[in-house]
């Protein structure tokens, strides 16, 4: 019955025609279920897009009112600096106390400002975080340095202390730094005169998956009670802080909300005057969790900014290469390769790129659509060298992939996208130019018949072959130079001159040869004499086609030949 | 002897007027415009070496005068200095993008305003046009 009933809620079961009338009942019953299913479903889902109408309004109001604060707040402080600074006109000392004192509250102001637009980024998830491999003596031993005459003045100790052969950690530089700068800044600001503080890197969990650091003082402490409100917002706590500005009562509330975003955990131990220990966890670096915190990351942030995402992965597959009798190139040096001429395409700022070395992969996230996507996959087909073959597999997020799902489902999903590309398997684009009709008759039917994998295009005029590298983004390029207008020799130079087409091969043909000398210096790969021999057409197009590095100019050999 | 001519551009008043005063008194000649028609005519009449520029303006804003003289090749590489009460990235992104030679936010430390000035001038950095 169970069974029955949840067949009936998961819709598997629409009708039941049965004359048994206690499963006519449990029918109705089930029924009813299911319409009431239906209708919580959709309470949920309407008040889910109410909250998050809402939680919009909110971030807008507050970068509005942010924006509406500043203008004057800048305003004041100048006007104050100015006259502080004698500007204005000469100020007695007992006026100038007076305006440090304004001073000092404006910048308390623009710290409020400050540290509530960071929280909201940090709540609203529009915060973009970009981890790395991070060095943890670097981390420490930068905030120690730079915190060391600021604790000196006070005549405090500050000592760093960190464990022999620590793994690097996986988090974003600026944001830990932050957290490290608001512990020793306020450790520094609540320990006394002579106190001292203690800065430690160590590992303490047995699996040795997160690096804790810590923050030791012999400061004030803090009382039992006040310590479960301490990382709340706007907590301001009834301690002594001497003399220096006081905090906004945000400090706090962003560090967890960092250490928290980056996996780990903050914890605090301390007693009224036995001073006070801050420790948080950070990840240690491995390639996976960098994988598949990327992919969250960028999902996240092409969620918050309500764009579509495409994923791209490009995994190298070199088996057959051995036999190729040259030394094998290294494929990470050639992922590196591959993702420059990718950069080039990508445009928005949210676009990145990650090379994840053990797997011989390159993931591309892109914030575009599905036309968008199809052209980054044009453009690694075309910048994969001949030697490798590849395994290229895109997918939308938005559609089939949500942010919600884990990393798993996610490639679980991307699998039945995967395209197998392999050099003999990839058709290759050529692009043919001649302004005689059955030139292009000829050639493409010649080619067509062959046993070359090639999608062919045609054009009769240079300007329009031009207009078709965008779209086509040929590997190829079978170039008339005579042509009335816009001349092959014009249509080469645009080939060369940019950057993107680099890798395209340009086979030029003519009827008169005096121009090949000319057409080889500006970059052509090959020259064939008109009247020619399709057979030799043929065989130069696969030539060209297969030795996509080979950089011996034929035309070159030709000309000496003659 | 001038150190070197800086257009101020807000349309708050009171703005233009601190940040004058400031530049002033390190040594500047100060041309000052209230909105973004008219920081293209002071432009184009008086030649600054560098200009202090607010990004939200009514009418033609920061972007647009930035757009407009990156056009002429008399003024696409004078120094800009994006001045702003906003601290969104996409703000900033776009400001970079119309080639900002720095970004200053405010509330801004009058000496860090000062310094940016100070050192485009003398690196006779250029914007970078695109």
């Amino acid at each position: 019955m169970n069974e029955y009933f949840s067949a009936i809620r998961e819709g598997q079961i629409d009708a039941i025609i049965g004359s048994d009338p206690e499963s006519t009942v449990l029918h109705i019953e089930a029924m009813k279920l299911h319409e009431e299913n239906k209708r919580v479903a959709e309470v949920l889902a309407r008040s889910n897009a109410k909250l998050k109408e809402l939680d919009k309004a909110k971030s807008e109001f507050l970068s509005t009112a942010s924006h509406e604060l500043r203008t004057p707040l800048t305003i004041i402080k100048e006007y104050v600096g100015l006259l502080h600074d004698g500007i204005a006109g000469p100020v007695t000392s007992d006026q100038k106390e007076c305006l440090e004192s304004a001073l000092q509250n404006c910048n308390r102001l623009a710290n409020l400002i400050n540290d509530i637009l960071d929280l909201q980024r940090l709540d609203s998830g529009r915060q973009r975080i970009r981890r790395k491999k991070v060095d943890v003596a670097a981390l420490l031993g930068d905030c120690h340095h730079d915190f060391l005459s600021r604790c000196q003045t006070k005549y405090q100790r500050l000592e760093l202390q960190i464990s022999e052969d620590l793994p690097p950690v996986l988090c974003d530089p600026g944001m830990v730094t932050q957290v490290l700068v608001n512990l020793v800044g306020n450790s520094h600001k609540f320990t006394p005169e002579g106190g001292a503080i203690m800065l430690r890197g160590y590992i303490q969990d047995t699996v040795g998956q997160y690096i804790t650091f810590q923050v030791e003082d012999s400061g004030v402490g803090i009382g039992e009670e006040d310590q479960e409100c301490i990382f709340d917002k706007f907590t301001q706590l009834n301690r002594q802080p001497g003399p220096g500005a006081k905090g906004t009562g945000l400090g706090l509330a962003i560090v967890k909300n960092i250490v928290e975003l980056h996996g780990g955990e903050i914890s605090l131990k301390s007693s009224p005057g036995e001073g006070s220990t801050f420790s948080f966890t950070i990840p240690v670096y491995s390639e996976a969790r960098e994988l598949t915190t990327f992919v969250e990351d960028c999902l996240s942030a092409a969620t918050a900014a309500g764009r579509e995402l495409s994923v791209t992965l490009v995994k190298l597959d070199t088996t057959g290469q051995a036999d190729s009798g040259h030394d094998p190139p290294d494929e990470v040096d050639h992922l590196r390769e591959i993702e420059q001429c990718v950069r080039q395409t990508l445009r928005r700022k949210n676009d990145e790129t990650l090379i994840v070395e053990s797997e011989k992969m390159l993931v591309i996230v892109a914030e575009t659509d599905e036309a968008g996507a199809e052209s980054v996959r044009r453009r690694v087909e075309q910048s994969i060298a001949n030697e490798f073959g590849a395994t290229i597999a895109v997918a939308l997020a938005g559609g089939m992939v949500c942010a919600d799902d884990s990393i798993e489902d996610w490639m679980q999903k991307m699998k039945g996208q995967f395209l197998r590309l392999r050099p003999e398997t990839v058709a290759k684009r050529v692009l043919i130019v001649d302004d005689e009709e059955q030139v292009l008759e000829l050639i493409s039917q010649a080619l067509e018949s062959s046993s070359l994998n090639l999608k062919i295009e045609l054009a009769n005029e240079g300007y329009k072959a031009c207009l078709r590298f965008e779209g086509f983004e040929p590997h190829l390029v079978i170039l008339d130079i005579n042509m009335p207008g816009f001349d092959g020799e014009e249509v080469l130079r645009q080939i060369k001159s940019n950057p993107r087409w680099g890798a395209t091969k340009v086979m030029v043909i003519s009827g008169t040869p005096e121009k090949f000398r000319k057409m080889a210096e500006l970059g052509a790969d090959d020259c064939l004499a008109k009247p020619f021999d399709l057979k030799a057409l043929v065989d130069m197009v696969a030539n060209l086609l297969q030795d996509s590095k080979g950089t011996t100019l034929a035309a070159e050999r030709e000309l000496v030949k003659s | 002897m001038a150190k070197g001519k800086i257009l101020v551009v807000d349309d708050e008043p009171d703005i233009v007027k601190t940040i004058s005063m400031r530049l002033k008194s390190s040594g500047y000649d100060v041309v000052t415009a209230m909105d973004g028609i008219q920081a293209v005519e002071v432009v184009m009449k008086e030649r600054p070496d560098l200009i202090v520029l607010d990004i939200r303006m009514p009418g033609r804003d920061g972007h647009g005068v930035a757009a407009r003289l990156r056009d002429s090749t008399e003024t696409a590489f004078t120094p800009i200095i994006f001045l702003t009460a906003s601290t969104t990235e996409s703000d900033y992104q776009t400001a970079v993008g119309a080639g900002a030679s720095k970004y200053v936010t405010k509330p801004f430390e009058p000496e860090e305003l000062v310094a940016a000035v100070e050192q485009l001038l003398q690196s006779g950095h250029k914007r970078y046009a695109l």
